[in-house]
């Protein structure tokens, strides 16, 4: 049981703690709508990614096997020389901030498809063409795959703010203010009866001095 | 200015430097931790990690977890898929759902 605090037992105190339930429990409310909602879209981003990652596992599987073999037909300084020639990756990808349920989270997408091809034909093997053409494949779902994890870790993180503050709402504040209202009430009522009680004292003590000044 | 780079060992990374990728080698998690760091300071918006290496990077994960970016994703090596990126989803699951099932039980 929550363990109210000292509070003064006046009506003006009455009604303060009865408009400040109503607004923690609209409060509660609100935040288990939010927690609820945040919930379904981290569901379906779970589902999402799990067949995405399974998609991107097995075409980096495939590039890396397609890479062996053209390493095995290249000699390894032409090889590197092939592939050393990409430039910085400045501009390739685009960043947004989208807003899910207020939760920020980052949206990538690939700007610019450059040529990978960047070296000569004559010596290299079709197996490195093969290899790059798989990794290339991956890449835009690696990056959405990327997108999708990162969702997930704040999505995870906000909804396990927004329990808590529906369980503090739920199993603290709520109790708390209804042990105040409840409190107050009952000596209000108490201080009530006892006016009444001494009234009609009075009255009886009253009316007995003029029944005994009549006679 | 949105980038993406790429920590591992040459096997890994060499396929996508030709696609204008920016690579990190690292052989021994220490490597690819300080090469993280490095890249995250530099502005760098994803960050793919070879998965045998963030094996021994939980702390480091653990750090970017609530920043939204770099958004650190492992990648399999050439060896095939560990399951530590699926385990790490597995966790966050748990930590968001696994949670209120328990609490929701308690009502």
């Amino acid at each position: 049981m929550a363990v109210a605090q000292k509070v003064n037992a006046t009506r003006m105190e009455l009604l303060k703690q009865k408009k400040r339930l109503a607004m923690a429990k609209r409060g509660h409310k609100l935040l288990k709508q939010k927690r609820d909602e945040l919930m379904h879209r981290f569901l379906q981003l779970v589902e999402e990614t799990r067949g995405l990652r399974e998609r991107v596992e097995e075409k980096l599987a495939a590039g890396f096997r397609s890479f062996l073999l053209a390493r095995a037909e290249m000699s390894k300084e032409v090889l590197e020389e092939s592939l050393m020639t990409g430039a910085g990756s400045d501009g390739m990808l685009r960043m947004e901030m989208e807003s899910v349920m207020s939760v920020w989270v980052p949206r990538f997408a690939l700007s610019d498809t450059r040529d990978i091809y960047s070296y000569g034909f004559a010596a290299t093997s079709a197996e490195l063409d093969t290899a790059l053409t798989l990794f290339k494949e991956a890449l835009p779902e690696m990056i959405k795959l990327a997108e999708i994890e990162k969702s997930l870790e704040l999505l995870a993180e906000e909804i396990e703010t927004t329990r808590r503050r529906v369980n503090a709402l739920e199993r603290v504040l709520i109790p708390q203010i209804e042990e105040n209202i409840k409190r107050i009430s009952m000596a209000l009522d108490e201080m009530e009866r006892s006016a009444r009680a001494s009234l009609m004292r009075i009255k009886d003590i009253i009316r007995g001095e003029a029944q005994s000044v009549a006679s | 200015m949105s980038k993406i780079a790429i920590v591992g060992k040459k096997d890994v990374y060499v396929g996508f430097k030709a696609l204008g990728v920016t690579v990190r080698d690292a052989r021994t998690p220490q490597a690819a931790e300080q090469a993280v760091l490095d890249l995250a300071a530099q502005g760098f918006s994803i960050i793919f990690l070879q998965e045998g290496l963030a094996r021994e990077l939980g702390v480091l994960l653990e750090r970017f977890r609530k920043q939204p970016t770099p958004a650190i994703v492992m990648i399999p090596d050439n060896t095939g898929s560990l399951g530590i990126a699926r385990e790490r989803i597995r966790k966050l699951v748990e930590r968001a759902v696994g949670i209120d099932i328990l609490s929701r039980g308690e009502r």
